[in-house]
């Protein structure tokens, strides 16, 4: 009987810890979040060249999607992680998308270079950080490996 | 099949699960990892070169840097919220795993 009763609960174990384990569930709406800021903002870093004033719009658009793509995360349960990265990708004091657009408008109102090395450099650093996202956004489905960092 | 083999069966079907969820993670974690510092490496010191010859100015090296560093704290993140992914995907596979299995003993 100890036996049968150890067994049944063996067998109820995996239900209880897969409670305690809640994570969520993939969404095309979030995948396609941010594949679409991922695009949108290497967009916006193609018009850096311009002056700030002349791409204040299509700047405020980016941030509009980042911010969009925040709060969309943030309503998901269990998605601590994908909300973190929405969050440093958009915030203005940091050194992502909206940390760019600020020292875009603050330090090089009137554009960068064409031949910049510092828009090359940003461009590559700005891809990578979104594939990590996309790439969790993707194992939420199924496991599948990340894009290894492509060299510079 | 009876209860015994039932649980035998899950036994049985654990290592390739685990081997195909969890592992794999680890491997392709530990590899990500490594080819992260490895490029980070190497881009601080083309950054480095970058200021030294002046294609990049002050501003815009720091401003790499800072952004160096804020890319490894998300690829951590990152690497979390995948872990739990495939904790979950473990979990749903042991599952299927168990029912499938109580299934043909009833």
């Amino acid at each position: 009987m100890a036996s049968s009763v150890r067994r049944f609960a063996a067998v109820l174990l995996p239900f209880a810890l897969a409670a305690c384990l809640n994570y969520a569930d993939y969404s095309l709406a979030a995948y396609t979040n941010a594949t679409e800021a991922k695009a949108q903002s290497l967009a916006l870093i193609e018009k850096a060249t311009g002056s700030y004033s002349a791409n204040r719009d299509a700047a405020d658009a980016v941030l509009l999607k980042l911010d969009q793509g925040y709060e969309f995360s943030a309503g998901v349960r269990d998605n601590e992680e994908a909300t973190y990265m929405w969050d440093r990708l958009r915030s203005r004091s940091g050194y992502m998308v909206g940390g760019f657009v600020e020292f875009w408008r603050r330090e090089r109102p009137g554009g960068m270079a064409k031949d910049s090395a510092f828009l090359r450099e940003y461009r590559d650093n700005i891809a990578d950080a979104f594939d990590r996202l996309i790439c969790l956004e993707a194992n939420k489905g199924k496991p599948a490996k990340c894009p290894v960092p492509q060299p510079n | 099949m009876s209860l015994d083999e039932a649980v035998d069966a899950i036994k049985e079907g654990l290592p390739d699960l685990v081997e195909n969820v969890a592992k794999s993670f680890a491997d392709d974690a530990r590899a990500d990892l490594l080819a992260f510092l490895a490029d980070a490496q190497d881009d601080l010191k083309r950054y480095a070169q970058e200021l030294a010859d002046k294609k990049l100015k002050r501003d815009e090296f720091e401003f790499l840097v800072k952004m160096k560093a804020e890319q490894a704290q998300m690829l951590a993140v990152s690497a979390k919220g995948i872990a739990r992914a495939r904790l979950k995907h473990l979990m749903d596979g042991f599952k299927s795993l168990v029912i499938k299995s109580l299934l043909a003993a009833i």
